[in-house]
């Protein structure tokens, strides 16, 4: 310790309020990235979301194109196949859209870390494994994405059973763009979002 | 009163604390404000980080503001 230390610049109440500047400056910047609503302007540093065409604002954690999903794999030849015990049914997307729709209010909870909550419409998954003839199961869900770890996901048989799991078609009223699903994507609670598969080609129900 | 006196007034803090603040903010969001995390970004999230240069830079200009107004105020008292 110097003998005869030179006179301060800065007091130590100075030097702890710069500290929590700092940091409030990274809260304040980070909000944003992380909380819907209002707060998502703050994030004027790294936005996620806001309007990017599609009706959804929520962010987007995996763009079609880097899926390698095409609008040709989503166009008039999309089929979604319901698949239980060795029979196959396909359906189109307005022969989905003809069925029972029901409407949730669900958050989507990114492993990026932001969560959006929004109103979700389509089709329950347990009416799906009625129409595939078997009682709700344990579901593979199987993705147009040709490749990735993300491609397939494994629901619980709970998960199907719950009246709130969807086959969503539509948010907020919108149909999903390509971006967030389109033509079909899956919504269950609770569940990680990089699980609610999108762009679902198969559901194949454990018979 | 501390035995160093009064708190310091030096304008060397109100340049370090604005300066540090906007060091902070450039470290943490480097690679959207240099751009160079532009092509990685769209393709996980569909947008890029345009404008963050400029939202970085007039949050460093107004740091330095409040600074030198906060300086400007605690002369006038102490004066």
């Amino acid at each position: 310790m110097a003998a005869e230390p030179a006179a301060p610049t800065i007091s130590r109440r100075g030097l702890l309020a710069f500290v929590g500047a700092g940091s409030a400056a990274i809260l304040i910047t980070g909000a944003g990235q992380s909380v819907g609503g209002p707060l998502r302007r703050l994030a004027v540093l790294a936005p996620r979301g806001g309007d990017q065409g599609g009706g959804a604002e929520f962010p987007i954690n995996k763009t079609a194109r880097n899926a390698g999903v095409t609008p040709a794999m989503t166009g008039a030849d999309y089929r979604l196949v319901l698949a239980a015990g060795g029979r196959e049914l396909q359906l189109t997307r307005d022969d989905l859209l003809a069925l029972s729709q029901r409407t949730e209010t669900l958050p989507i909870a990114c492993v990026e870390g932001w969560t959006a909550t929004r109103g979700w419409t389509g089709v329950p998954l347990a009416a799906l494994a009625a129409m595939a003839g078997v009682p709700p199961g344990e579901l593979l869900v199987e993705s147009l994405q040709p490749r990735g770890v993300l491609n397939q996901a494994t629901l619980s048989r709970d998960q199907v059973a719950d009246e709130r799991s969807l086959l969503a078609l539509t948010v907020e009223g919108e149909p999903l763009s390509l971006d967030h699903g389109y033509p079909a994507r899956i919504i269950v609670p609770a569940l990680p979002g990089v699980h609610c598969t999108k762009w679902v080609a198969a559901l194949r129900f454990a018979a | 009163m501390s035995r160093y006196g009064a708190s310091p007034l030096h304008l060397l803090a109100h340049v370090r604390v604005p300066a540090g603040i906007a060091g902070v903010l450039l470290l943490v969001y480097l690679p959207g404000i240099t751009g160079k995390g532009d092509p990685v970004l769209e393709g996980v999230s569909g947008r890029t980080l345009d404008g963050a240069l400029e939202a970085w830079l007039l949050i460093t200009a107004a740091l330095f503001a409040v600074s030198a107004v906060l300086y400007g105020v605690r002369r006038q008292r102490r004066a």
